[in-house]
């Protein structure tokens, strides 16, 4: 088992005792799962957050284009913003 | 980029609809050249409107998703600030406000502006979707 050791400023080891009597801890328990935590993070590349991005915008402006096509074909494109508005009002009401 | 807030509405109006100035609003945001700040009563609104019966043969439960998850991934989910008294038309939609008082731009655009006519007194603009196009679309092509 080894020991780790290190400093804090003095408010900083008031907030980290604060917070481990909260969680009913013990300080040097707290530490350990916070960093455990924060080390068993796998933090998502930028290949991976461009891929994730690319693949929310492709999805959403593909919906986007098939609502709007489906909106023409049945004529809700010409919805009015009364009617818009109308519809807006109606799901407030609905609301529980 | 310019974070804005849009009304319900404009986001409705702009889905349906490839013309017009909200449709030039929605595919701006949709091509990452403004944001849009929401908080989560306007996230829930946004839903239950898309999913009105009105709208049934129009926007498919995926198509919502997609709508929304973009909202998640590209809007700006703001901290709501609070709303200063006053004689405001209608109080569902003061989180609207609360939102864009929360932003730098303070700016709602609305189909509707009389329902936020107190709003400017609070510093926060009114704008129709036309004239949020002039002002964050055309200055971003100069």
């Amino acid at each position: 088992m080894a020991t780790l050791s290190f400093h804090a400023p003095a408010a900083t080891d008031r907030k980290i005792r604060a917070a481990a009597k909260k969680q009913g801890m013990k300080v040097s328990r707290y530490l350990l799962d916070i960093a455990s935590q924060a080390t068993g993070r796998e933090p998502p590349s930028a290949l991976g957050r461009e891929l994730e991005k690319l693949a929310i915008d492709g999805m959403a402006l593909a919906a986007v284009g098939r609502v709007r096509t489906r909106a023409a074909a049945t004529g809700a494109d010409y919805m009015t913003p009364a009617q818009i508005t109308a519809a807006v009002k109606a799901a407030r009401r609905a609301r529980p | 980029m310019s974070v804005i807030v849009l009304d319900t509405s404009v986001l409705i109006a702009g889905l349906l609809s490839s013309r017009g100035a909200a449709s030039a609003l929605l595919d701006a945001f949709f091509a990452d050249r403004i944001a849009l700040a929401y908080t989560p009563p306007i996230f829930a609104e946004y839903v239950d409107v898309m999913e009105r019966p009105e709208f049934a043969d129009v926007i498919t439960s995926p198509e919502r998703m997609a709508i929304m998850l973009k909202l998640r991934a590209s809007g700006r989910l703001v901290t709501p600030q609070p709303v200063p008294d006053d004689d405001w038309p209608d109080a569902d939609d003061l989180p609207f406000v609360a939102a864009a008082l929360a932003t730098d731009a303070k700016v709602i655009v609305t189909l509707n502006p009389a329902d936020f006519f107190p709003a400017s007194r609070h510093g926060v603009r009114i704008l129709s979707p036309a004239q949020a196009k002039r002002e964050f679309l055309a200055a971003r092509t100069e």
